[in-house]
């Protein structure tokens, strides 16, 4: 069930973050990292190679979620599921724009986020 | 009041003036009756311009210097207009009066009397004779000419570089012409005699009357195709029309000094100076312009500073009751965690409701503060902490219990994303070291340190490693986890002093509000 590589979360938000860690690991899911911005998020990828990411937009630093995305995907193809608080056009707008992986938005139930992290690493 | 702005944009104002070289045309009412007054004027001298008058040659000079002032001046600003718009018919135009201005100081310098008595300074008693020929019929050639490229082609422009070029070689060429007329006026006696015993010789007549013709031409293609589209030109009509009944009284005075030769340098130096005039007009109707310009710019400015003001009370408005309803909805869920917990038996299920409501409620008092602060941003952490411990007390019966919170904060000022963790930090700390039984004493303080960082503490003297009599947490116990996590995501350093009670400081980085 673990995928090699196991996934890894971004979030700047701890208690989020960590809610995420839980519900994955509930799913039995490994999480290998978890980062809380876009450049911590890009060398945790570089560091241990996730399957998956769960990627927050707004993150801790200049860059978001997005940008974090662009660069991951630069580096290796992996599939990135976007987790926002925002329902901006704009933001959305961004990352259908360059990416094709979902969308969820806050606050992510269980069986949403179990539907799409099965769908992303099947 | 966007339309008022809009029409008033710099670029607009330029491109209205290069639109055309006479700009407004309210002008043109007074050119017909300025021209009427004119004819007029000389149609009453004709029949006494033959006769003598007084004989005064220092008079010359004093209309010279008055046209040549008015001319010159002409001149500057019709240059000074090319630069801006750079069309063929003005540069022509602006030549005419340079042309002008510089072939009236050679007639002045040949003029007998004019400037050393009794004799000219310049040339013989021809030169002057020669060199007014030169200037009259010269300065009506180029106005005729600009005004025939005004009706054919007026609005066709030159680029800056080009404009550049035929205003240096409009300068070479008049400066040439004068030094050449110059020098011809000094051998003017070779010339044929244009004045004779003070009378004007046939061919002085004839020249004349090429000159009348000339100006006449340019008057007819002005009020015949000009006049209307261009008040420059009309203006320049009146000129001509003064320049031409000038001419005509000298020619028909027959010689100098008669009423008709004095006539015209009267008529001179009001031809000279109508076009001046028509600058003055301008310039004053700009500066009217530009006070009325300023006007409505401060209204406009005015009226959006009213509209920005609105706009920043509505959006404060808005954002106040954002954090009202964001607080009201969290005591709603407080008000259900309370309800479920009554519902339960079981002690340490209620306790680890009553912690969940702590927590809750720090996340309501920090949106209430944010409320009554006067940016809607930040607010003083001091009142916030103390209120927040209080809280904490109160709901753990800690009075009842006989231990003591003493809260020093100092009026730090926060932002939202660190009153949040920083409030659920001190929320765990204070739950963690309020159960332990020995404790006694509680003290919290937020203050500064010397490196300017924050430090949350939170001490007790509640002796050994329990809580309840019973150990404390393990390591990765959930207020553990929250602890260290919260602390790592405002990226502080948490240390921990187990020595005859518990003493736990989290240094913290302050965020960067601006302040």
């Amino acid at each position: 069930m673990t995928p090699h590589g196991g996934i890894l979360v971004v979030d700047d938000e701890f208690l989020i973050a960590d809610l995420l860690r839980a519900m994955l690991e509930e799913m039995g899911l490994d999480v290998c990292a978890s980062a809380a911005s876009a450049d911590e998020a890009v060398a945790m990828v570089r560091r241990h190679e996730p399957s998956l990411v769960l990627m927050d937009v707004r993150l801790k630093g200049r860059k978001d979620g997005v940008d974090a995305a662009d660069e991951i995907c630069a580096i290796r193809p992996v599939p990135i599921i976007f987790i926002t608080g925002s329902r901006e056009r704009e933001t959305v707008q961004r990352i259908e724009a360059g990416h094709h992986g979902p969308v969820l938005f806050k606050p992510v139930r269980f069986d949403q986020l179990q539907r799409e992290v099965l769908r992303a690493i099947s | 009041m966007a339309i008022a702005l809009q029409s008033l944009t710099p670029s607009k104002a330029v491109s209205a003036v290069a639109a055309t070289t006479g700009g407004p045309k309210t002008g043109g009412r007074w050119v017909a009756p300025l021209i009427l007054a004119q004819v007029l004027c000389t149609l009453a001298i004709i029949p006494v311009s033959g006769l003598p008058g007084p004989e005064l040659p220092s008079l010359t000079p004093f209309f010279l210097s008055g046209i040549l002032t008015a001319e010159l001046a002409t001149s500057f600003l019709l240059f000074a207009w090319f630069h801006d718009i750079r069309t063929w018919p003005l540069l022509l135009l602006a030549t005419a009066y340079l042309y002008s201005t510089a072939l009236l100081s050679v007639y002045l310098l040949t003029f007998p009397s004019a400037v050393l008595p009794d004799r000219v300074f310049v040339g013989g008693s021809q030169a002057a004779a020669w060199a007014f020929i030169v200037w009259t019929n010269g300065f009506a050639g180029l106005t005729l000419a600009a005004a025939l490229l005004e009706w054919r082609d007026g609005s066709r422009r030159m680029t800056p570089a080009q404009a550049r070029i035929a205003t240096h070689r409009a300068f070479i060429t008049v400066a040439s012409i004068a030094v050449v007329t110059l020098a011809i006026a000094a051998s003017a006696d070779h010339l044929p005699t244009l004045v004779r015993g003070g009378s004007f010789t046939p061919l002085n007549l004839v020249l004349s009357a090429i000159g009348l013709s000339t100006l006449m031409m340019g008057i007819a293609v002005i009020l015949l195709h000009i006049r209307r589209s261009n008040e420059l030109f009309s203006w320049l009509a009146v000129a001509l029309v003064g320049m031409f009944c000038a001419d005509l009284l000298s020619a028909l005075g027959g010689a100098r000094y008669t009423v008709g030769w004095t006539g015209a340098r009267i008529s001179w130096v009001i031809s000279a100076s109508v076009m001046f005039l028509f600058f003055v007009r301008q310039f004053v109707r700009r500066q009217h312009a530009l006070v009325d310009t300023r006007q409505v710019l401060e209204d406009a400015v005015a009226q959006r500073t009213v509209d920005l003001t609105e706009t920043i009370r509505q959006r404060d408005l808005l954002l106040r009751e954002v954090y009202h309803r964001v607080k009201n909805n969290l005591q709603v869920v407080d008000s259900l965690i309370a309800m479920e917990s009554r519902q339960l038996q079981d002690v340490s299920a209620r306790e680890a409701l009553a912690e969940l409501r702590n927590r809750v409620f720090a996340l309501g008092l920090v949106h209430q503060q944010l409320m009554s602060s006067d940016d809607l941003a930040t607010f003083s952490i001091a009142p916030f902490l103390r209120e927040l411990c209080d809280n904490v007390a109160a709901s753990l019966a800690l009075a009842e219990r006989g231990v003591r919170i003493d809260v020093d904060a100092a009026p730090i000022r926060v932002n939202l994303d660190f009153a949040i963790p920083v409030g659920l930090l001190a929320t765990e700390l204070l739950s963690n070291t309020a159960k332990r039984s020995q404790a006694t004493e509680v003290r919290v303080s937020f203050q500064r340190d010397a490196a300017g960082q924050a430090v949350l503490a939170v001490e007790d003297n509640g002796g050994g490693d329990t809580m309840n009599g019973q150990p404390l947490p393990e390591t990765g116990s959930p207020g553990e986890r929250i602890l260290e996590g919260l602390t790592r995501q405002l990226e502080g350093r948490m240390d921990v002093t187990r020595d005859n009670g518990l003493r736990v400081r989290i240094h913290l980085p302050l965020p960067d509000i601006g302040a």
